[in-house]
């Protein structure tokens, strides 16, 4: 065992873990968490057989830059639906909360056998932990390879995935008692910011500080969603309840 | 697939520039960032999808 290497991984994994774990949580505050847990669920199955099937051939095999890029924009252009919306609740152009609208919806969910917003739920969840969980993998099978300490990097990311967890499920309560256009506004930004960071590492932009770059993007979508609602200025609810 | 379809017309219709800005604007910066590898180029990209959000709101003012 090496605690060096178990210290380095779980820093490394840590920040991965964080970053899966804010897209499934997004996911859940959106379309609840069943959509959001099957599709961590669908995506950790994909990961252990990858691992599985490819070893550590997968370091060499594995499109990485083209995988992010378009989780990127997918991610994009979620963030940016969920962003507008929540920008047009705010300002009262669209309802906050339309009963006629949501049963017409759900009648038409019945008849057509699904729910958009679910799938769109169940493959942002999947997405996320696809890609973050890739990147652990890339980390553990390079600090931990190459040292030769393979069981000291899984040690390591298992040890952030625990605690990264642990710190998750304690946000969950707090989390729920934010009002629920808020909520969405936020999960907006955090997706935007997170598209924004994931389709420009993929299509080769060098980011400022690395993953910091976050942090400040989600900082940059939050002052322009802001912006835009006071530009968009407040009109009378439609239909709001 | 059909699910996957129609969250993509429910993008279009709601708004052209919500889907076609960030599209336009990762492709143009795909090519920028094959000759330059400056920083700034992630601010670009800030700046190109916050325009598609800005054009996608103008017509609801």
């Amino acid at each position: 065992m090496h605690v060096f290497v178990v210290l380095a991984v779980f820093i490394a994994a840590s920040v991965e873990f964080v970053e899966a774990f804010t897209i499934v949580l997004a996911a859940a505050s959106v379309r609840g968490w069943r959509p959001a847990i099957y599709g961590t669920l669908a995506a950790l199955v994909a990961l252990v057989a990858l691992v599985a099937a490819f070893g550590y051939a997968i370091l060499a095999l594995f499109p990485l830059g083209a995988f992010r890029a378009l989780v990127g924009i997918i991610l994009l252009l979620f963030g940016l639906k969920w962003m507008r919306k929540a920008i047009l609740r705010a300002t009262g152009r669209k309802a906050l909360h339309d009963e006629a609208a949501i049963y017409e919806r759900e009648v038409q969910t019945l008849r057509s056998g699904g729910e958009n917003a679910e799938a769109l739920s169940f493959a942002t969840a999947f997405n996320g932990v696809l890609l973050e969980g890739i990147e652990v993998i890339f980390i553990v099978l390079t600090l931990g390879g190459n040292a030769g300490m393979l069981d000291s990097a899984i040690l390591g990311a298992a040890l952030a995935f625990v605690v990264v967890l642990a710190a998750g499920l304690l946000l969950r309560a707090p989390l729920s008692r934010v009002p629920e256009n808020t909520l969405k506004w936020i999960v907006g930004v955090m997706l935007t910011a997170f598209g924004t960071f994931w389709a420009g590492e993929g299509i080769g932009i060098h980011w400022w500080q690395q993953d910091v770059s976050i942090i400040v993007l989600i900082a940059l979508y939050a002052l322009l969603g802001y912006s835009l609602q006071r530009w968009l200025q407040p009109q009378a609810p439609q239909g709001a309840l | 697939m059909r699910k996957v379809w129609d969250v993509i017309v429910d993008l279009i219709y709601e708004d052209p520039w919500q889907f076609f800005g960030p599209l336009v604007a990762v492709a143009v910066l795909y090519f920028l960032a094959q000759s330059v590898t400056a920083a700034w180029l992630g601010i670009v990209l800030f700046a190109l999808v916050g325009l598609s959000l800005l054009l996608s709101l103008r017509r609801e003012r």
